[in-house]
């Protein structure tokens, strides 16, 4: 295939953490927007995506955020939590 | 110019947002065009394509809280924390803050989780909820602060997580045992310049002047003495009849005593004969 080596280096294989420890595996492109794969976790899951939060490396992901703007690397992480509400 | 907002508007917006989902629809188009045949291992991993139509929710803000201002439904959502810790920490370099959802980590896996904030040179603003209330933890180079709106001493999880800090540094509290006098002095200072009286007295005797002062009937005052109104526990002064009611429980149980002392006693009498 033409772009075989460009496309080793362009899907990257994420793991999203849930906070039982179940792990999801996604493969998404460095320009892919994350909002998306919050969204595809919210239907693997069956939550809705308002109720769940999505860390990496200790931050909020943005739904605008791309792999690439995150310095995500092969094999990364991404923690998942419920919403808190408090008084 | 004539100003008809209520019409005109609406559709200002509309257009707008026509023009701009359009302009979406476009870049999609473009991506679409740069991946294509591209082989993939389906094993346990799910793909996400760029031509995947997943529609985006706009961003809303949930006025919930405000709307029920007065009742339990005022609940503050981990977001609106962010939103608003994110904001005071960009103004300036010198303070960061911890995603409020790391305290779960922090509970399953232990403070270690977040060793590079307890000793950071820059200063954390942790904050967590515990049993449906906000608190703020404030991690600096030297210690942990503790920030609660309901005067409560911290504890459970967040007692141990604040100590953890002292106890590696081979310290016995989360403060230092000199500045407590430090503080005390500081206040007392404080209120003083602001033309408070000071005094110090336990809370009993300082309720029982109160008594003295407003009620009416003296021969009460006198007992008040063994039964203070105040209930300690709570901070919260106790109905006025609580001690009528605790007196008339007191002088039910002694009846009680005496009558059970006057059948022992018919008893023992009993037994002699």
């Amino acid at each position: 295939m033409a772009n075989n080596a460009a496309g080793v280096a362009e899907y990257m294989k994420i793991k999203v953490i849930g906070q039982v420890s179940n792990e999801v595996h996604f493969r998404v492109k460095l320009g892919t927007s994350l909002g998306k794969l919050k969204k595809a976790y919210a239907d693997r899951t069956q939550v809705t995506v308002k109720s769940l939060r999505f860390l990496f490396d200790g931050r909020r992901i943005e739904d605008e955020d791309i792999p690439e703007s995150l310095k995500m690397e092969d094999d990364d992480s991404i923690h998942v939590y419920q919403e808190q509400t408090g008084g | 110019m004539s100003f008809a907002p209520s019409v005109n508007s609406p559709k200002i917006v509309e257009e707008k947002l026509q023009k701009e989902e359009s302009e979406e629809i476009e870049k999609k188009s473009e991506n679409e065009k740069t991946q294509e045949d591209v082989e993939l291992d389906l094993n346990r991993t799910f793909v996400i394509e760029d031509d995947d139509e997943i529609e985006f929710v706009q961003r809303r803000f949930n006025t919930w809280c405000l709307d029920h201002e007065t009742t339990e439904e005022a609940y503050i959502a981990d977001d609106v924390i962010e939103f608003y810790m994110k904001g005071i920490c960009a103004k300036n370099e010198k303070y960061k803050y911890l995603d409020p959802c790391l305290w779960e980590t922090v509970k399953l896996e232990g403070p270690m989780q977040v060793k590079q904030t307890l000793w950071s040179q820059k200063t954390y603003f942790f904050p967590v909820c515990e049993k449906k209330h906000w608190i703020l933890l404030i991690i600096d180079s030297e210690r942990i602060w503790y920030a609660d709106s309901l005067r409560q001493e911290p504890r459970g999880e967040v007692e141990k997580f604040i100590k953890t800090k002292a106890i590696a540094e081979g310290k016995k509290n989360w403060y230092e045992e000199r500045e407590v006098p430090e503080f005390r002095t500081t206040v007392k200072k404080m209120l003083r310049d602001k033309g408070y009286e000071l005094f110090s007295e336990p809370y009993g005797q300082q309720l029982e002047q109160k008594k003295q002062e407003t009620a009416t009937e003296e021969a009460k005052i006198d007992n008040s003495r063994e039964i203070s109104g105040y209930d300690f526990d709570t901070g919260f002064d106790m109905p006025d009849n609580t001690r009528e009611v605790f007196e008339k429980e007191i002088s039910e149980e002694k009846s009680i005593i005496a009558e059970e002392e006057d059948i022992f006693v018919i008893d023992a009498e009993k037994k002699k004969t």
